[in-house]
């Protein structure tokens, strides 16, 4: 009898029958990541027309054309400008949000979440129209309260352009890292905190000593996330400001839409990899992570 | 003592006011353009291009809501966005759901490798797939289709599903379908039966995650649909700003309508998500 029902037990749990489950959905994915990453590389190093040649003319045209280093400027300026607003609002407002006297944390937490749900086309829009130099409402404010005299010029001055810009990207980004932190804080064994009050250490202290290194991983993830985002989003750019003035917001993913845009497609493609050999930079780091970590 | 005590005291009350007022300026933050889009969006014409701008009209009026309900193609953009999303999210969970479970059920190296492909899969731009998947998609003859848009939008929901999915099922015991396997049931019969009901509030929050991603997606519905036959909502947006001049009464009214179906299902099955977006299952 025993050895019956060991016999039904391995017949009906051999473990290669969970292939049947796998395979279909990772097939489809598989589908849709390589048959698009070879296409674009096999016209990245073609040359236009369709003719098959193996070049790396487009890439050369790309590097040496006059504003690739612009481009590449602003993008380093912008990963950097928006992956560390965000973490330091995110994590910021976890802190907050996670003392103890704060009473609605549910609540404060889901209106705080709203512009990450939102679509990224409604949130370029509204800040569009709020950083309108005459009808906005942000230079009113600000005029309102003693801040400054004259209404600022938000989307036309090219310094104020690009701040406008990771704003936005910002607005709808820090409710992400501030969800991942805060989850992360609530794990923390509320022992920790009695015992280094005990032991008079200060809040920051405590922050800085106990719960950064307790929750290294997840701000980790949550810094390598916002910076792969980063690095692939053009769409707040490209409704708020155009990539203007002056070319002044453009970013690598903005420059590669464009040139999609205007039919350019070997330059595009070829613009598209470095783009994403740059992510991929920290797609590899996020991964390596994910797999150290026993609970994937 | 007593002065200790004092101090103490006051240090608490004054670290109090100071976190409140912090919170305050992060809502505040959170909060103004999202009451700036309501305001504009319930302005007469004459009240939207005031200066100074007002944050209530002296006649509030839904009429920017009446044009973009009778004067727009919003409507036929909401309808193809049920649509899209409904088909991608449907086809995201009968995949998602299955590949999420062997992979939470059968751990090897290579289901592992597969996991972290899947994982990584998110990362990539959508603008990487842009042009090949126009290709392909006009090549089934399923340019400016409403199924075209929904294939294309797995890209982004299938490998969200199979892994908030994967999360949920990681999260049942075991033994509950050794003793099923034992009993008799094969493992098809022990998913429908046993896992799928304990696990379906969660398979539904991912599938109205995979809902809402398909719902706001830009960039690939800007180049995959050319008319108003397949155009979904985030492209209808963009139909009121003109070169020089935006119709912000109605660009903001429409966006309340593609926004408050988005709010309302993310906090119908937020409880559900809130660990599997904190591992990573997200797309920016």
């Amino acid at each position: 009898m025993k050895l019956n029902l060991q016999r039904i037990k391995t017949k009906n749990t051999k473990k290669s029958g969970y292939y049947s489950f796998i395979l279909p959905g990772t097939l489809l994915i598989a589908l849709m990541v390589f048959y698009p990453l070879f296409f674009t590389l096999y016209t990245s190093f073609s040359s236009e027309g369709s003719e098959i040649n193996f070049t790396f003319e487009n890439y050369y045209k790309v590097i040496t054309a006059g504003n690739f280093l612009t481009l590449f400027k602003n993008t380093i300026r912008w990963v950097i400008s928006c992956v560390s607003a965000a973490f330091i609002l995110g994590f910021g407002t976890a802190i907050l949000i996670e003392q103890e006297f704060i009473k609605q944390k549910e609540i404060l937490r889901s209106v705080l979440l709203l512009p990450w749900i939102l679509s990224g086309v409604v949130r370029a829009y509204a800040w569009r129209w709020l950083l309108s130099t005459d009808f906005g409402m942000l230079n009113h404010m600000l005029i309102e309260l003693n801040i400054m005299k004259d209404p600022l010029s938000w989307l036309l001055n090219t310094d104020l352009a690009f701040i406008s810009v990771v704003i936005v990207q910002v607005w709808g980004m820090f409710p992400y890292v501030m969800l991942i932190t805060s989850a992360g804080m609530q794990s923390i064994n509320s022992e920790y905190r009695e015992v280094s009050l005990i032991e008079g250490a200060s809040y920051l202290r405590y922050i800085y000593s106990i719960v950064i290194p307790l929750i290294k991983d997840v701000i980790f993830i949550a810094l390598l996330l916002t910076t792969i985002w980063s690095i692939n989003t053009f769409l707040p750019i490209w409704i708020v400001t155009q990539g203007g003035p002056a070319g002044s917001t453009t970013v690598l993913a903005l420059d590669v839409y464009n040139k999609f845009l205007m039919y350019d497609l070997n330059k595009a493609s070829a613009t598209s990899i470095i783009q994403l050999s740059i992510s991929m930079i920290f797609v590899v780091l996020y991964l390596n992570n994910t797999r150290k970590e026993k609970t994937y | 003592m007593k002065s200790l005590d004092i101090k103490n005291r006051s240090i608490r009350i004054l670290k109090k006011f100071f976190v409140s007022i912090l919170l305050a300026i992060m809502v505040i933050f959170v909060l103004f353009p999202i009451l700036w889009i309501v305001s504009t969006s319930i302005k007469p014409e004459t009240d939207v291009m005031k200066i100074p701008p007002v944050w209530i009209p002296n006649k509030p009026t839904l009429y920017n809501y009446y044009r973009v309900f009778t004067d727009s193609t919003i409507p036929k953009n909401f309808l193809n966005s049920m649509i899209v999303s409904f088909i991608t999210a449907t086809i995201a969970i009968i995949f998602g759901s299955l590949t999420g479970y062997g992979l939470a059920r059968h751990k090897t190296k290579t289901t592992t490798s597969i996991s972290i492909f899947i994982l990584g899969s998110q990362m990539l731009p959508e603008i990487l797939i842009l042009i090949p998947m126009y290709m392909l998609i006009s090549y089934m003859k399923l340019y400016d289709t409403l199924l075209g848009l929904a294939l294309v939008h797995l890209f982004i929901t299938l490998p969200l599903v199979t892994w908030l999915c994967k999360g949920y099922f990681q999260s049942i015991p075991i033994d509950l379908e050794e003793a099923a396997l034992i009993d008799g049931c094969n493992r098809f019969q022990v998913l429908t039966k046993i896992i799928l009901p304990i696990s379906a509030p969660g398979i539904a929050a991912s599938g109205l995650y995979a809902f809402i991603q398909s719902w706001n997606e830009f960039t690939l519905a800007s180049v995959l649909t050319e008319s108003t036959r397949s155009r979904t909502l985030p492209i209808g947006l963009t139909s009121f700003a003109l070169q020089f001049r935006v119709d912000w009464g109605a660009t903001m009214a429409a966006s309340v309508i593609i926004s408050l179906p988005v709010i309302i299902l993310f906090y119908y099955a937020q409880r559900y998500l809130v660990s599997g977006l904190a591992q990573g299952a997200v797309k920016g």
